[in-house]
């Protein structure tokens, strides 16, 4: 197993909207997790990122282990630099754009280089324009954009997209898909991508996952567990239809 | 009229509520926190002297911090003066009026914050104590002001606490309530008129800043 894998076993019956039992490796690049509505995606990633304890099972990132049930060993949230893109972004709305993106970056950086750090990620998020702007000015893209800006400014070790583009229109979700992919191939960590639309998951992922009632009921080549394009319908009532089964353009495959 | 009773109650009241506002946030923090044992029951106890006779707290105070008690002992042994029946007593009672208000509203702003903004501070290396004072406190720090602005009124027009445990003694712990019941009783029906729409200015006011700073705050989210 690679030192960049992330293990997950985890049984979680209380405390969580959904149940879960699952036993998953993600490895680096992009897994897409598909699955209807309360199939335990969210409770997924609550539990990856520490929000939400399993009732058993283990959660290790390479050789650190990041919950234990049998030793009770729990590494608190805010130590396991696992970057989560929430479904409704939740951006401070107290602070502008670069104090967003500066939340997350290491303490010991001096203001100075945290802010250039922060300008250069805006830009690379094409961004820029917004830095000194609160959310509440940002459109549903440039607050994707600024989320996907802060989460990568803490180096995470791992990252959660929970739906990022559902709201978006196709053109966007394009753009943003691309960029995603770019960040990620650049960053070499496990990136969990839950969606309800096959077509982003077609898009991106390396691997896939599908989940059913808290359970794993396929995983692996993206083309076997996601289907041929229009082969979604049970799962994928909410997505934009001219989203999906259009070949998505080259740059969204991996290098 | 005189306007020494005015600044005397003004000062007391801005200090008891910066004293209120620290004890308050904390409390009512405490209290919006799921893990605290029996918060509501506390919460009954805290916010209590919203609805007690105002002779009834004096009463209780005058026990635990009169001249006789421990901790009006241990006062005088430190700083020579008693806490009752001087300015001390004056700020002790406009607290406990401000107190309440104060422990409320926090309470309710802080609860109100969006969890996911704090679970989203906390994924970004802050712990509990750092997501706490960058996220939740300056989200929460409108509806925590306008009940500071509440308590301050509430302390500004505090009568039956302070006479109960401060006296009213003209010059040194006669604040403005006060005056106006003094001047009432020796007929001086004009000075007491003229103090009475001062408060009542201020209290407008008070209330005023207090909605529209709530309202902003509904804003926000």
């Amino acid at each position: 197993m690679a030192t960049t894998d992330l293990a997950v076993r985890a049984i979680v019956t209380r405390g969580a909207a959904t149940s879960l039992d699952v036993d998953l490796t993600f490895a680096a690049g992009i897994t897409c997790v598909v699955g209807p509505s309360g199939a335990g995606k969210s409770t997924l990633l609550g539990v990856v990122a520490g929000l939400l304890e399993p009732d058993r099972g283990r959660i290790a990132l390479g050789g650190d282990v990041w919950f234990d049930a049998s030793t009770r060993a729990s590494t608190p949230v805010h130590l396991r630099r696992v970057a989560y893109v929430f479904q409704r972004l939740a951006l401070f709305p107290h602070l502008d754009a670069i104090s967003n993106v500066t939340y997350g970056m290491d303490r010991s950086m001096r203001g100075g280089e945290r802010g250039d750090r922060a300008r250069a990620l805006l830009e690379r998020v094409g961004a820029s324009h917004l830095a000194r702007r609160r959310p509440h000015t940002f459109s549903g893209g440039e607050a994707q954009r600024v989320a996907l800006a802060r989460a990568l400014a803490m180096s995470p070790r791992v990252v959660l997209l929970d739906e990022p583009f559902s709201a978006l229109d196709r053109e966007l979700k394009i753009q943003l898909a691309a960029l995603v992919r770019d960040l990620v191939d650049d960053l070499d960590v496990p990136l969990i991508y839950v969606t309800h639309s096959m077509g982003e998951a077609r898009a991106l992922a390396d691997h896939a996952v599908r989940l059913e009632h808290g359970k794993v009921v396929a995983q692996g080549e993206p083309a076997a567990i996601l289907g041929r394009p229009r082969d979604q319908d049970d799962l994928d009532e909410r997505s934009p239809p001219d989203f999906d089964g259009t070949p998505m353009p080259e740059l969204l495959r991996r290098r | 009229m005189d306007t020494g009773p005015l600044l005397l109650s003004l000062e007391v009241a801005a200090i008891a509520t910066m004293i209120a506002i620290v004890l308050g946030v904390a409390l009512g923090a405490l209290l919006a926190w799921k893990k605290t044992p029996g918060r509501d029951i506390i919460d009954a106890i805290l916010t209590a002297p919203m609805v007690l006779p105002p002779t009834v707290l004096g009463y209780y105070l005058l026990a635990a911090i009169g001249r006789h008690s421990a901790i009006g002992r241990a006062w005088k042994a430190i700083f020579d003066k008693d806490i009752v029946f001087t300015v001390t007593g004056c700020i002790v009672a406009s607290t406990i009026e401000a107190l309440p208000m104060v422990i409320k509203s926090s309470r309710t702003a802080i609860e109100g914050v969006d969890p996911t903004l704090i679970a989203a501070a906390r994924t970004l290396g802050a712990g509990p104590v750092r997501a706490f004072f960058t996220v939740t406190l300056p989200l929460a720090a409108p509806g925590i002001i306008a009940g500071a602005t509440l308590g301050f009124a509430r302390a500004l027009g505090d009568f039956g606490v302070t006479l109960m445990i401060a006296g009213d003694i003209p010059g040194e712990t006669q604040t403005a309530p006060l005056y106006i019941y003094d001047q009432v009783i020796a007929g001086h029906d004009n000075l007491a008129n003229g103090m009475a729409l001062l408060l009542t200015a201020i209290a407008i006011a008070a209330m005023y800043l207090s909605n529209t700073l709530t309202r902003r705050d509904r804003g926000h989210h």
